[in-house]
């Protein structure tokens, strides 16, 4: 459970199914027209506001940068900051309202998804809803991400991928999901997740809740990010990667995801002024093509090939490369330089669309077989 | 402010009690006016601003004030506090936090400083005041704005105390030097544990040898700051350049790289202004197999 205690609800969204779940959870709430901004992203994460659909809520993931690749994946903003406080977090650099937010309306989410897909009916879209929050840490709260996994289940080309700090996975487990949602975890090593990963589930109840998903049949992914240097950093990267394959199975794993520490550079003063005993700011930092700060490229390359070779091993996988091959998890890098990709895997993606595109094939061939063999054109490739 | 009166004043008096905000106005340009402020207390007329020397008669502009604040409130405007640097806005308000009985008399005076009379800005500038005396000093000459200056108190007080006497004492930077100087060295004082540590690495007697002048100083602090601060960088911008060395290039051919590492590659120009400077071309196909060894050392695998 997390630390909300009360609920704000807009008079609109009095009768959606937000309230049973708050209802259930014993929640407290009043119902509100106006709810004053909260300057302080840290102010709002005690108390839920539940808010009608404003606009459009499908977008494309972060940064789009030519020097950087990313994965095109499609974000549902369904919730709006996080009751969890990691020091890294860009919401405190990034929210202009510190309230937690969650679109009560689920219907007209669910409808804006169902438009985009079905424009494009030859076309596998990976849609998340973690973009601005964590799509699990209020799910006893909320109920939210329940009925997102039913109405997932019949959109034929569309994957939710649900990506948490947490452990709140008992509600979900019964769902009838029919492996069209990917449960993913944001893992870090245990010396990260206890300095730097405030109010998060502990690495050891993550490795437990990812095993019951994928004991309930869920795909599952994983996301080592960001990763950060540390004394000691090799062991406890080893151990963390060893853990979590040894906590799941390999034909479940979707995806794999690795990236590195970065942010934009205010946000280093921000993370000294909020998190004084946090040192990962002083380590030596680049800044790159994207304004982001970042470790330097060879650092960066030595942390990656480091994890890149636990993971073979453990998967039993020489060649993680997702060019080679789709049987095995898909194993990509967040947010990373083309040559980074090549030096360390043999080859890289050649633009976005076609790292979208690798997605796709890796998903119809591994899970989804009945869905057309994916086409070039469809991608922009 | 509401002006009382017009008065001409020969022997003109200072208020004891303003003595420490003088004393802290100083450091501005004097300025040339046509008349002067005053104000009476306890039916005795007394200056805000200076009496010019050369006349025995001057006019003076007496001004009411709040009888909470010592005429501080009068004293602001006289001397047009908005315009001041944020490092005496931050002394002014220390001392009025001294002087005055309550944090809500200083808040009321912020405002004759174009400061919103708020508790976190009056926080702000108290601790900007608290900055050792040399790194304000300093600040104030190299106009540090009030944003940096925030960013500066940021800093564990130790560090800054440090910085200032054994840094600072003996170099000259330019504001954006010594921001970056203060946020470099911050880091490494962190990452290598403490000031001991960091005087150490950096070989402090040697950087601030006395017989250097300050423009040698900061640029040997410059390069040393840089090796510690950004290794990973100096080590393999050393190795390229070794490299580069390597192939024996004429003074018309020069390479250039990415010094920050990311992007992978580099660039060859060839100076050409007559034409024998073309042979060089065929200089640069015959080091095809050398500058293959140059781009596999920007391979960090």
């Amino acid at each position: 459970m997390s630390n909300i205690k009360q609920a704000i609800v807009d008079p609109s969204q009095v009768d959606s199914e937000l309230i049973k779940a708050l209802e259930q959870a014993g929640i407290d709430y009043v119902v509100q027209d106006e709810v004053a901004i909260k300057k302080n992203y840290r102010a709002g994460k005690k108390q839920l506001v539940v808010v009608d659909k404003k606009g459009d809520a499908l977008d494309t993931c972060a940064t789009i940068s030519d020097h950087y690749i990313c994965c095109n994946v499609k974000v549902l903003k369904s919730i709006s900051n996080c009751p969890y406080d990691c020091s890294y977090c860009f919401l405190q650099n990034y929210l202009n309202d510190g309230n937690t937010k969650v679109v009560g309306n689920d219907t007209a989410l669910i409808e804006e998804v169902k438009e985009a897909c079905f424009k494009q009916p030859d076309r596998i879209f990976r849609i998340g809803t973690w973009e601005l929050g964590d799509s699990l840490a209020l799910e006893h709260e909320t109920g939210q991400a329940q009925r997102l996994i039913t109405a997932f289940r019949d959109i034929p080309n569309a994957v939710l991928e649900l990506k948490t700090k947490s452990d709140s996975v008992n509600p979900i487990l019964n769902c009838d999901h029919q492996h069209k949602t990917v449960v993913s975890w944001s893992l870090n090593a245990n010396t990260i997740v206890e300095t730097q990963e405030h109010k998060t589930a502990r690495l050891q109840e993550r490795l437990i809740a990812l095993k019951k998903v994928t004991e309930a049949g869920y795909l599952v992914g994983l996301h080592v990010d960001p990763m950060i240097y540390f004394e000691g950093w090799e062991a406890d990267y080893e151990s963390l990667i060893r853990q979590a394959i040894q906590a799941t199975r390999p034909d479940q794993i979707a995806w794999i995801s690795l990236g590195s520490l970065r942010f934009n550079p205010e946000m280093k003063k921000k993370i000294e002024t909020n998190f004084p005993a946090s040192t990962i700011t002083y380590t030596e930092m680049i800044r790159g093509n994207d304004g982001k700060m970042r470790y330097p490229k060879p650092l960066r390359m030595r942390m990656y090939g480091h994890v890149i070779n636990v993971l073979a091993d453990a998967l039993g996988c020489d060649d993680l490369s997702p060019q080679t091959g789709f049987d095995k998890p898909l194993f990509y890098f967040c947010m990373e330089r083309w040559d980074v990709w090549h030096d360390l895997l043999g080859a890289s993606p050649t633009s976005i669309q076609d790292l979208d595109y690798l997605f796709a094939q890796s998903l119809q061939s591994r899970f989804f077989p009945s869905l057309p063999i994916p086409n070039k054109a469809d991608y922009a490739v | 402010m509401q002006l009382k009166s017009l008065k001409n004043i020969s022997s003109p008096t200072f208020f004891s009690k303003h003595r420490a905000y003088f004393d802290l106005l100083g450091s501005l340009s004097s300025l040339d006016r046509l008349f002067g402020y005053a104000f009476y207390y306890d039916d005795t007329l007394f200056c805000l601003t200076s009496h010019p020397k050369h006349t025995t008669s001057f006019p003076y502009l007496v001004l009411d004030y709040h009888p909470d604040y010592f005429a501080l409130d009068a004293l602001l405007f006289a001397y047009s506090a908005s315009t001041w640097p944020a490092t005496i806005k931050a002394r002014f308000l220390a001392q009025a936090i001294q002087d005055l009985p309550d944090r809500h008399g200083v808040l009321q005076l912020m405002p004759f400083m174009g400061l919103v009379a708020h508790q976190s800005v009056l926080s702000a500038y108290l601790n900007i005041a608290k900055l050792p005396s040399l790194l304000l000093t300093y600040a104030q000459q190299k106009k540090v704005s009030y944003k940096q200056l925030v960013q500066i108190t940021r800093y564990e007080s130790s560090y800054l105390a440090w910085f200032a006497t054994d840094i600072l004492a003996y170099i000259k930077p330019s504001c954006s030097v010594l921001l970056h100087l203060l946020e470099s060295m911050h880091d490494c004082f962190h990452r290598l544990g403490g000031i001991e540590a960091l005087v150490t690495a950096l070989d402090l007697p040697t950087l601030i040898h006395n017989d250097a002048d300050s423009e040698t100083r900061l640029h040997r602090i410059n390069d040393t700051v840089f090796q510690l601060c950004y290794p990973t960088q100096f080590k393999y911008n050393q190795e390229v350049r070794h490299c580069v060395k390597a192939l024996h290039l004429p003074d018309s051919i020069s390479v250039t790289w990415d010094d920050s590492l990311e992007t992978k590659g580099f660039t060859v120009s060839l100076d050409i202004s007559k034409v024998d400077d073309l042979n060089d071309l065929s200089l640069l196909a015959a080091k095809k197999e050398s500058f293959k060894d140059l781009l596999e050392a920007m391979v960090y695998v």
